[in-house]
């Protein structure tokens, strides 16, 4: 089994490798037989690949510990269920884990790609499986998880007990095939590129292609947040750790991208700067990728060290040098089909907002390696935390909410001062008004203030347009008003997709907002049946159960919560020792409601029965978990596809109707 | 705020290790003796050196650390208004062709009103005068007596789009 | 059991790799006349969408009347040259229609034999004998 896996590694390297040169010299040499072989052998790949993994995880499961990544990462005690965490959980199985998601979805864009890009979906196939070529000869060459011992271990060294918890089985591989999905709209952009194509055939792939990479960012780093919450322990949500970092920016990027994007389907407009948007974005996702696969800095998610790291970053600069490259040399071809009509409208907000994220993303890379940089300078190391990306990103996120408030509210080309200012009226009442009653009401912090304002202000004005279009809709076709929204919505995907995206995007602000101004903590040691008071909270501890299991000793205490005197409910917060590890795991018990978070979770388990707990009160942080799901579904919404007909029927000789169903890419905003 | 020595990358609110402990008691100590924030920030970086901070401090050489993205953003911001500014001018209002309306142009129109439910809506190369009826729904003066488009679907294609 | 699994999916990709190369066939890429046909579609699309998407933002109060009807007019006055541009240009020669015919299908018959992502270009002219207007 091992031996099939390492075979199939080795014939999908091959496959790909072949595909990649084929693609590019079919195409430039006119040879249909090889573009199409190139083709065939993408898609090739991605079954051969397919059974690799499926080798990896018989072996997992058959806990074969002569494969080296199986005893590193399992152990007999190991539940089955786990080894779908274990997959991934060294280098090894995530190159492996990329490589079969970078094949997977690029067979997938291939195979679905427009009619109309049979020109440029050969050079796009050779970019996809250069990008896959070289991961599966670093898994390979470097990281090869069909590795055999020279002899069989016993038994396994177990899977870190972090991992263990059911974000895990989520977080690493959306963000990992977030960070990889990336290659897929770039891949189209440098195709056209390549092919000398200068207009837009490439936007619609590129959006949707970029709309899924970008969801999937979402939801990992959202995923991550959750789990950073559950389980490590401290009531945090982020970290501005490094390894998060990286995952950030190309997400960023990718949040610019899909918005100029849509200015370059509607107008033709922005062609020359979303190819640097989405080469940028691809670079700021393998450098991702580089930071947690070996990165220099030092952080919660780094996977030991590796030597991996020069590798990625060769492959980093070059994946960043040729594509620019390629367009500078393409520059001359590449004008807009329209200028800008004015300061005030849709195009020019575009412009904005890609300035507003890239401007974090720039904060947060600066963030990241000024620590190295002032480290090379001599003095001492400087460190740079939440406290620096507070001040600094912090006003540019509220600008960015600001903006996603106006943004909606100017048409394309332009609009008048004066038809601004009568939209801007609502919303910005609702947002005063919003801040005066919540300032009568105690709450006196600037930041606070703005943020919860700018939070009324977008919802509201998303709420307007949906009445008006309802109601519009209600007058003129009769529908009763849930039916007249439906169809709204249906009539207008991409666009009503994205206002629910934007509420989501309201509801993290909100959480961030309540959590990081408004939270109260408190370390206490707590002997049994003692209590403490927190806010209107009383906390008082029963007990503990000392659970001893094969690979880690289990502390179970149980706490009620009392609240106006009354028992309100029990939690049972656990914290589990594993000494192989010599780490320990906690399970925060957590009591979430839409208005605040009441969390508890020990942080030492003392020899005579007193345990020391760490307690927070969080409020509003249920918002932000919430908008996870109403981001994927503002998604689907948005890239559910809807068929843009004009038929619109002429005149025609011999008395036919010459009818253009027109059935390529989806409406926009 | 101060990162834990030992840690990783976490402040000594986040670290759960026993020198974290002892640092977040001292800092309650000295906020009970009446120290203020700079006061105990100097006090630690003083032994521990500037990297026990969580952010560079706002003096010296390492102002450098907060100057260079915020004026990296706003130099950015000007210079983006900038491009638009110029982008706005230059362009003479490039809109939409305004062609002349030739004759050979108006059975097109014709199609195109009947079709889109402009008829009669005293646009120009039409011949009645009335009201813009509304395109979104499709109704209007005669969008209810619209034959079947190919597609079979009753609607004028402004409307749902399925 | 497992070299065996290998085996196959060498052979596999042998053969998946030099089958184009043994059934030979010359391919329709590139600008047809079809394709002139289809881009104007697109651009109807574009103008169809486009007016739609004004309306929306009218309606939702983002736009005066006044800049509304002026841009909605001219984008009829577009719609209207693109159908006229689209149409005579089809109506040239008098053996359009049956070049088309010939044309749909080589490019169908090719369309069974090649991949699905091979796609040919929609013809544009799929005349259903349908509404006259």
């Amino acid at each position: 089994m091992a031996d099939l896996g390492a075979i199939t590694l080795w014939i999908a390297l091959a496959l790909s490798s072949y595909s990649a040169l084929g693609s590019f010299v079919g195409q430039t040499r006119g040879s249909v037989e090889l573009v199409i072989s190139s083709r065939r052998a993408a898609y090739l790949a991605m079954l051969v690949l397919f059974v690799s993994t499926l080798s990896l995880v018989t072996l997992f499961i058959n806990r074969d510990f002569e494969v080296a990544y199986v005893a590193h990462h399992s152990d007999l005690a190991m539940p089955d269920r786990f080894t779908w965490v274990a997959f991934y959980a060294g280098n090894e199985g995530s190159l492996l884990f990329i490589g079969f998601a970078l094949a997977a979805m690029a067979s997938l864009a291939i195979w679905r790609a427009p009619s109309n890009m049979l020109d440029t979906l050969p050079y796009t196939t050779g970019v996809l499986m250069l990008v896959l070529a070289f991961f599966l000869a670093v898994t390979g060459f470097m990281a090869n998880p069909f590795e055999k011992l020279p002899f069989v271990p016993p038994d396994g060294d177990g899977i870190n007990p972090l991992l263990t918890h059911f974000g895990m089985f989520i977080h690493p591989p959306m963000l990992m095939a977030g960070l990889i999905c990336s290659t897929v709209p770039f891949a189209f952009a440098m195709g056209s590129l390549l092919a000398g194509k200068t207009g837009d055939e490439w936007v619609d792939a590129g959006r949707l292609w970029g709309i899924i990479a970008w969801a999937l960012l979402a939801g990992g780093l959202l995923l991550g947040s959750w789990w950073a919450y559950t389980i490590l322990g401290w009531g945090g949500f982020w970290f501005w750790d490094p390894v998060e970092n990286a995952a950030l920016m190309p997400w960023l990027g990718l949040t610019a991208f899909i918005h100029s994007i849509m200015v370059q389907k509607r107008r033709g407009m922005f062609r020359m700067w979303n190819i640097v948007l989405i080469n940028v974005s691809f670079g700021l996702a393998l450098y991702g990728m580089f930071m947690n696969r070996g990165g220099p800095v030092p952080s919660v998610h780094s996977f030991g060290a590796s030597n991996l790291g020069w590798v990625f970053l060769l492959f980093l600069a070059v994946g960043v040098l040729i594509p620019f490259a390629v367009f500078f040399w393409r520059f001359p071809i590449l004008k807009s089909a329209q200028t800008l009509d004015s300061m005030l409208s849709r195009e020019a907000a575009f412009l904005v907002n890609n300035l507003l994220l890239l401007g974090i993303a720039f904060v947060t890379l600066w963030g990241s390696v000024y620590p190295l940089i002032s480290r090379l300078t001599g003095e001492d190391e400087i460190t740079i935390a939440r406290p620096f990306y507070d001040q600094v990103n912090g006003p540019l996120f509220l600008a960015l909410l600001l903006l996603m408030g106006i943004g909606p509210l100017l048409p394309w080309r332009r609009a008048t001062g004066a038809s601004l200012k009568r939209a801007l009226l609502a919303p910005g009442t609702v947002a005063l008004v919003t801040s005066a009653a919540l300032f009568v009401l105690g709450v006196h912090k600037p930041y606070a203030l703005i943020g919860f304002a700018l939070g009324a202000f977008v919802t509201t004005g998303i709420f307007i347009e949906w009445g008006r279009g309802t109601l519009s809709r209600h007058r003129s076709t009769g529908d009763i008003y849930p039916i007249a929204f439906l169809r709204l919505l249906g009539a207008n995907r991409p666009r009503y997709g994205g206002y629910i995206v934007h509420l989501a995007v309201v509801m993290v602000a909100l959480g961030v907002v309540g959590t990081s101004f408004f939270n109260e903590q408190m370390d206490v040691v707590l002997g049994p049946g003692e209590s403490v008071l927190i806010k209107d909270y009383e906390i008082r501890y029963v007990g503990t159960i000392e659970d001893p299991k094969s690979n880690r000793t289990e502390f179970r205490s149980t706490v009620e919560v009392y609240r106006n005197g009354r028992l309100s409910y029990t939690l049972e917060p656990q914290r589990a020792f594993y000494p192989d590890f010599n780490m320990a795991a906690t399970r925060a018990a957590i009591r979430s409601t839409p208005v605040e978070d009441l969390f508890v979770v020990p942080s030492e388990n003392l020899p005579d029965g007193s345990v020391g707990f760490r307690i927070l009160i969080n409020p509003l942080i249920w918002w932000m978990w919430v908008a996870g799901p109403v981001l994927i579904l503002g998604t689907l919404v948005s890239l559910w596809p809807q068929q843009v007909r004009t038929t619109v029927p002429a005149p025609s000789r011999a008395g036919r109707t010459l009818t253009t169903p027109g059935t390529r890419g989806p409406a926009t905003v | 705020m101060l990162m834990c020595p030992v840690c990783p990358a976490e402040t000594i609110g986040q670290a759960q290790v026993e020198i974290a402990r002892q640092m977040r008691r001292l800092v309650r100590e000295k906020l009970s003796q009446g120290d203020d924030r700079q006061e105990i920030l100097d006090f630690f970086a003083d032994r521990y050196g500037n990297d026990i901070l969580a952010a560079p401090p706002k003096s010296g050489a390492n102002l450098i650390a907060w100057l260079v993205p915020v004026f990296g953003v706003l130099g950015a911001l000007a210079a983006c208004l900038m491009v638009i500014r110029s982008m706005t001018r230059q362009g003479a209002r490039e809109g939409v062709e305004e062609g002349a309306i030739d004759d050979g142009l108006a059975p097109y129109l014709d199609i195109i009103d009947r079709n889109l439910g402009f008829e009669g809506s005293g646009l120009p190369g039409q011949t009645e005068n009335r009201e813009l009826p509304d395109i979104v729904s499709g109704t209007g003066p005669d969008a209810s007596n619209e034959p079947e488009s190919a597609s079979g679907d009753a609607e004028s294609p402004m409307q749902d789009v399925k | 059991m497992a070299f065996l699994l290998a085996a196959v999916l060498i052979a596999l990709s042998v053969g998946v790799v030099i089958y184009p190369f043994l059934k030979r066939r010359d391919s329709v890429t590139g600008d047809g006349p079809e394709d002139v046909a289809a881009t104007t579609d697109r651009d109807m699309e574009a103008i169809v969408e486009d007016m739609r998407i004004l309306r929306l933002d009218h309606q939702a109060g983002n736009i005066p009347d006044d800049l509304y009807q002026e841009q909605i007019r001219a984008y009829r006055l577009q719609a209207a040259s693109h159908l006229r541009q689209q149409t005579e240009g089809q109506l040239e020669g008098a053996d359009w229609e049956l070049e088309q015919e010939v044309l749909m299908a080589r490019l169908s018959l090719q369309a069974q034999d090649q991949d699905k992502s091979a796609e040919p270009v929609e013809p544009s002219t799929d005349i259903p004998e349908d509404t006259e207007q």
